[in-house]
């Protein structure tokens, strides 16, 4: 299932370009690879891939480092109550889980965009998880989700360290943030801290650092004959033309935020 | 399924602003005529819709679970719908004794056909195609026959899309699917257009010129830069098997010729219009098939506009003057089985008008220039009545 008010932003967009597929995560401190299936338009996380290898395996090296190219790149302009909610579902993938105060209405007739700042991320390479796939033991998850081809693994999160939110009127650019007591209007209660970094822009951020992935590269996973089979690419299907030959990292659903579920 | 699942989510990504046009051609196919396609259709295994991505592409996907969703692209529609109304604007047609005269010149045809394949060439679409054309009026009939016309072609695009599911075996390792062998691609071709012919939309001769017109439009965007699979037989190889399998399929030569010149005719035109574009010639290519539909065609006009034969001998002149000796014997000869008076009682009007066709085609001899003024009454006068 998708969150309301995202579609085709800019965002959203500039994340799928590069392959991600923006997530809503109910929980932080999550790593690659973890077990997804997606079935009838939700995303329902199983859990790590490592839980479903024999006892005794371990996890192979991860990959770890900067996202210069998601940083600082803004969301489309939404209205008040569009940023309320986004404001509220953003939170939550800085590790902000309790239902903070948020009260924009200093923000009314306003433009109000926002942007993932210390974007990390953490990923494995499909090398490693064709390995660990030999050993694969789906154990409890329906067969007929298996047969149906609705399995897929995350094998990269992105994190953000911190959420901005910019705000703007549409005759100046720059609203005066600074004389305002951000405090009166948002409270992010004992999880997060958020501070005014100048005339138009607030900055949230997570007190403990917990962070929840915001985005994430996932790959469909198929059982052919006997042996499982990874794919972070999308199917090219059977073309009439084949000008679109180029390979296309695969994605859930374009411009869409989907929101994960908790089996 | 997953199919269904899948097409939902692409129609999500590539939204529609109008009608489904690729479940609207599928839900007229039903019930599909091969027993394995009707009963995927009615497990809700084999679904069929349109997205809105400007290409000009068609794609089949299989999924693990059996389904498979044919995908249609609006460029390809919006081509073909665009094609068909210019070749309906420059169509003579005769309605229950009424002429229906076309509303845009032989050479406006050709001018917006090109004009049409240049803004869908790879670059174009790259650019943001412009999609703005100047309207074509046409009347109800013509409009009818234009969408019978482009109808026919997706028809036939879709009919050999099913190939691809009936040929479909599940991989086994971490390949694609095995690719359709060519002559499993010729066989889904030609099972796919005589289906078009036997229940296909409109009249029979504009189902017959649908199947032709798609595969002449491929061709052409493969003369303007787009891309085939290399495995797949090419577009121009795919159009002579399939004018093949039509004649194989339609024994009776006299009824064979009463069919195919409307489809002789928009493939001449589509072709030239597709050289202009590639800016590599002035004229498609003559052949004795074009040049023997254009003279049935053009006396048939003659017959039901009540012109006289000067008309129709000043028509073929072009014709006459380029096509060599070789050609000219091959036209005449058949014009001379073909443009005879039916024996026995005259019991349709189509016995009427051949009757008036025989009598105008003796009388244009005189008027055609030599060698081909030679060639044609002496064809004539050599075949038995």
């Amino acid at each position: 299932m998708s969150i309301t008010g995202c579609r085709n932003d800019a965002l959203v967009k500039l994340l799928n370009s590069v392959g991600y597929q923006p997530i809503l995560l109910p929980r932080t401190g999550l790593t690659p690879p973890e077990l997804y299936i997606y079935k009838n338009d939700k995303l329902i996380r199983r859990g790590p891939l490592l839980d479903y290898l024999p006892d005794g395996s371990t996890m192979p090296d991860l990959n770890r480092g900067q996202l210069d190219n998601i940083e600082h790149h803004q969301t489309d302009k939404k209205s008040l109550g569009v940023a309320a909610s986004f404001l509220g579902d953003a939170l939550k993938c800085i590790g902000i889980t309790s239902t903070p105060k948020l009260d924009l209405s200093f923000a009314r007739d306003r433009d109000i965009t926002f942007s993932f700042d210390d974007v990390t991320y953490v990923s494995i390479d499909g090398s490693k998880i064709d390995q660990m796939l030999e050993r694969l033991n789906t154990g409890a998850i329906p067969k007929e989700d298996i047969v149906a081809g609705y399995l897929h693994i995350a094998y990269d999160y992105a994190y953000a360290g911190s959420l901005s939110m910019r705000i703007a009127s549409a005759s100046d650019t720059r609203a005066d943030i600074k004389a305002l007591q951000v405090g009166t209007y948002i409270d992010l209660g004992t999880q997060g801290q958020v501070s005014v970094k100048d005339d138009s822009t607030i900055s949230f951020s997570s007190k403990n650092g917990a962070n929840a992935a915001f985005a994430c590269k996932l790959g469909r996973l198929e059982k052919r004959g006997k042996k499982w089979f990874f794919f972070p690419e999308e199917d090219a299907g059977e073309s009439f033309l084949s000008d679109e030959n180029q390979k296309e990292p695969y994605l859930l659903e374009r411009g869409v935020v989907v929101r994960v579920e908790e089996e | 399924m997953r199919a269904t699942e899948e097409l939902a989510k692409r129609q999500r990504e590539w939204p529609l602003s109008d009608t489904d046009r690729g479940a609207v051609l599928f839900s007229r196919m039903v019930p599909l005529p091969v027993r394995q396609l009707e009963d995927l259709r009615r497990s809700g295994a084999l679904v069929v819709g349109e997205i809105n991505r400007a290409l000009p592409n068609a794609k089949t996907f299989h999924y693990p679970d059996g389904s498979h969703a044919v995908v249609l692209y609006s460029g390809l529609i919006d081509f073909f719908s665009s094609a068909a109304k210019i070749l309906l604007g420059g169509t003579h047609m005769h309605i229950e004794g009424r002429i229906d005269k076309p509303s845009l010149p032989h050479e406006s045809v050709i001018d917006r056909l090109q004009a049409l394949f240049e803004r869908w060439t790879p670059e174009g679409i790259a650019q943001g195609r412009n999609i703005n054309e100047s309207p074509i009026v046409l009347s109800k009939e013509s409009a009818e026959q234009a969408d019978a016309l482009w109808q026919s072609a997706m028809l036939f695009i879709l009919s050999h899309e099913f190939g691809h599911v009936t040929y479909y075996k599940p991989p086994e390792d971490a390949g694609p699917a095995p690719a359709l062998t060519r002559e499993q691609e010729y066989e889904a071709d030609r099972t796919g257009y005589l289906r078009l012919i036997d229940k296909g939309p409109g009249s029979l001769r504009m189902r017959c010129a649908g199947g032709v017109v798609s595969l002449r439009i491929l061709a052409v965007f493969g003369s303007l830069g787009h891309k085939f699979p290399s495995g797949h037989p090419q577009p121009l190889e795919r159009l002579e098997a399939l004018m093949t399998a039509l004649r194989s399929a339609i024994p009776n030569e006299r009824d064979y010729w009463k069919t195919v010149p409307i489809a002789y005719a928009y493939d001449e035109m589509i072709e030239t219009a597709g050289i202009h574009a590639a800016k590599t010639g002035q004229h498609a290519p003559l052949t004795a098939a074009r040049m023997f539909c254009r003279l049935s065609a053009v006396l048939e006009q003659c017959v039901r506009d009540g012109r006289k034969a000067s008309f129709a001998a000043r028509v073929m002149r072009f014709d006459c003057n380029r096509a060599p000796t070789e050609m000219l014997d091959e036209v005449a000869q058949t014009a001379s089985r073909m443009l005879r008076p039916v024996s026995g009682p005259v019991l349709s009007d189509f016995d009427q008008w051949q009757n008036e066709k025989a009598s105008l085609y003796r009388s244009i001899f005189r008027e055609l220039p030599e060698p081909a003024s030679t060639i044609f009454r002496t064809a004539y006068k050599r075949l038995p009545a």
